[in-house]
């Protein structure tokens, strides 16, 4: 016993997140305000829900998350490099800092999110949806934004001049 | 030469413009006759990835010439088609010998010089 909460106590320490959020999220789709902050997610977390989580600094490059839902998550800092996250939700999220290079984002919908300094390099953006959002920071070097909505989204003119080429819609 | 002229940009509009069969028996038995490989995707509706590949890559001149020149098409949706090969996830892109033997897979959309690439490593 004594072993074990040390073991629980030096995961929290080195990582951050909370092992009972880990077993939660093993044993259900279900982990709204989770505690998964450095956490290592791997798996398939198809339709799971994140909603309020803090996945920040959290590593899921060997997960799928097809139509997740991270709305109000913080997963600033977060890897999601090549990750799948075909028609997430990321409403009122929180992606300062995270990589999205090469990740899946077909449909995937962005409103109202921070993504200052978000990397969305060569990242599948076909039909994504960003509302409400500034993306004059974020990086879009060859992010594939054919028929991607762009509505109240602030973009730098490189950035508008890009999207346009791809083939963009604006609202 | 009006008649030979025609005939001529007939050919060439047949030639660019795809042919997707829906039956991976009779893909396979095209394919032996005409001795070219197969190229089976996988999709369904409401795929955007799919809808990315049909809509914009596959409008590429040069790809819808190799397409439709050099490998006999078929289109598979994997809630109503009868799938030989394991499922990856959409679009996945199978290609074979003509009996059907597999090659090669590619999983996922993709840029047009990609996708130009690989039908380019199979059939050179």
């Amino acid at each position: 016993m004594k072993a074990l909460t040390l073991f629980a106590l030096f995961c929290v320490v080195l990582y951050g997140f909370n092992p009972a959020d880990i077993q939660k999220l093993k044993s259900s789709d279900d982990c709204q305000f989770c505690d998964l902050s450095g956490a290592k997610l791997e798996g398939d977390f198809t339709k799971s829900s994140f909603n309020g989580a803090n996945l920040s600094g959290a590593d899921l490059r060997n997960g799928s998350f097809r139509a997740a839902d991270f709305s109000d998550a913080d997963l600033s800092g977060a890897n999601c490099e090549g990750v799948e996250l075909k028609g997430a939700n990321f409403t009122g999220s929180n992606l300062e800092n995270a990589n999205l290079q090469k990740a899946s984002i077909w449909a995937t919908k962005f409103n109202g999110s921070n993504m200052t300094n978000t990397n969305l390099s060569n990242a599948g953006g076909a039909y994504a949806i960003f509302y409400d959002i500034d993306l004059t920071k974020s990086i879009l070097n060859d992010t594939i934004l054919w028929n991607a909505v762009f509505e109240k989204t602030k973009l730098t003119q490189p950035q508008k001049e890009y999207a346009t080429k791809e083939e963009a819609i604006f609202k | 030469m009006k008649t030979i002229l025609l005939s001529i940009l007939f050919l060439g509009v047949a030639f660019a413009s795809q042919e997707w069969i829906n039956d991976f028996e009779e893909g396979k038995k095209i394919a032996k006759q005409k001795n070219l490989p197969l190229l089976v995707m996988y999709s369904t509706q409401g795929c955007p990835e799919c809808q990315y590949m049909k809509k914009k890559v596959f409008k590429d001149k040069q790809i819808e010439t190799k397409m439709s020149n050099d490998f006999v098409l078929v289109a598979l949706d994997i809630h109503k088609d009868k799938l030989p090969f394991d499922f990856f996830g959409i679009p996945t892109f199978y290609f074979t010998k003509p009996d059907g033997t597999l090659i090669d897979k590619k999983v996922g959309g993709s840029r047009e010089k990609d996708f130009l690439a690989k039908l380019n490593e199979i059939k050179k």
